[in-house]
């Protein structure tokens, strides 16, 4: 009988290919698989659901940030209220340099501060006090004696101003430190 | 208290699908890695997808479903642990040394070797055929191609063994 028979190779293929993948696996592969996925399962934590601690947590993180930017945020603005500084010419900048930085300053005093309220009347009027109101009356009245009074303090001589003497004293060393 | 009787319910009947099916899932996954571990792995892996997809609940057919996951999931290894294929040369070479060939001949061993020297696109359905209940209908199913081409493949590469084999028995005749 020949070996290399069509028949002969035919039943080593099919029985071949029938054990192909025809392995068991190793005991216990449910199990294993059970207890991986039980260890892939999301856990709570202390019984409470992850969104349970998450909200709030977002929240304070909110308010937080919203608190430290608010103050941030005024100052930044203060900061940009007087912006009608002089120009500094720099030093390496040359005429081109200049012209920028004073159509820069130009800009700033044509542009209104911001915040502060615009007056009608600089410096603003304000009523009179009583001490000045009776200085006005004393005036009126006896222009003469408030003549002679203010003349006196301006016709005193101011008192010479006196200095203590500075005395340094010698150095002790000998000069090596 | 009902949503845990439903979470207890649901699980048990997860454990029930893995300890029905998890030798299939094996072996679908075995033919395409030929290793042991590799292919536990596999399941492993295509059990917890399935589970967190949460598609084994609605699945009219769970063997096809399983089998395709087991597949994609050993796919995806294969190029990690696929040993270098077989030199096609070496049943040659066992047939040069006919008497050594004859005590150490197992047909079985060496188509195996043949089969997994083959080219992917030939080998994975040819294997898949020899999973148990698996048919054309269902390859072509697990593998996303058409049933014809499942057909053709598989027929092509039984064309290709038989040569093969054809060849290194007559060779191992005429030595004799």
């Amino acid at each position: 009988m020949r070996i290399d028979e069509p028949d002969e190779v035919d039943r080593i293929l099919e029985t071949a290919l029938a054990g192909y993948s025809r392995q068991e696996p190793l005991v216990g592969l449910d199990r294993r698989v059970l207890e991986r996925i039980a260890q892939a399962r999301p856990r709570r934590w202390l019984g409470f659901p992850r969104w349970a601690v998450a909200i709030p947590l977002a929240a304070c993180l909110l308010v937080g940030a919203f608190v430290w930017m608010r103050p941030r945020a005024s100052q930044k603005q203060a900061a940009h209220a007087p912006a009608a500084r002089p120009p500094v010419p720099s030093e390496t900048g040359g005429p081109e340099t200049a012209l920028r930085s004073e159509v820069r300053a130009a800009r700033n005093k044509r542009r209104p501060a911001r915040g502060l309220p615009k007056l009608a009347e600089f410096p603003a009027r304000v009523p009179v006090t009583s001490e000045e109101r009776a200085l006005l009356a004393l005036a009126r009245e006896a222009p003469e004696q408030l003549r002679a009074a203010f003349g006196d303090q301006q016709n005193k001589e101011p008192e010479p101003i006196r200095l203590l003497e500075i005395r340094i004293q010698p150095l002790l060393s000998d000069g090596n430190q | 208290m009902a949503a845990g009787e439903d979470r207890a319910a649901r699980e048990a009947r997860f454990a029930a699908l893995v300890e029905r099916q998890s030798r299939f899932a094996f072996r679908v996954a075995y033919a395409i890695l030929r290793n042991t571990h590799d292919a536990e792995d596999a399941v492993q892996e295509s059990f917890l997808k399935m589970y967190r997809a949460g598609t084994w609940e609605c699945a009219v057919n769970e063997r096809g479903l399983l089998a395709r996951v087991a597949w994609r999931t050993a796919v995806d290894r294969l190029p990690r642990v696929r040993h270098e294929p077989l030199d096609p040369a070496m049943p040659s070479q066992a047939a040069r040394d006919p008497e050594e060939a004859a005590v150490a001949a197992d047909w079985n061993s060496v188509v195996a070797r043949l089969v997994d020297a083959l080219p992917e696109e030939l080998r994975q359905p040819l294997a898949l055929s020899t999973v148990e209940d698996l048919n054309s209908r269902e390859i072509a199913e697990v593998m996303g191609i058409a049933e014809g081409t499942v057909r053709t493949r598989i027929m092509r590469a039984r064309q290709i063994l038989r040569q093969k084999l054809a060849g290194m028995m007559g060779g191992r005749h005429e030595n004799r």
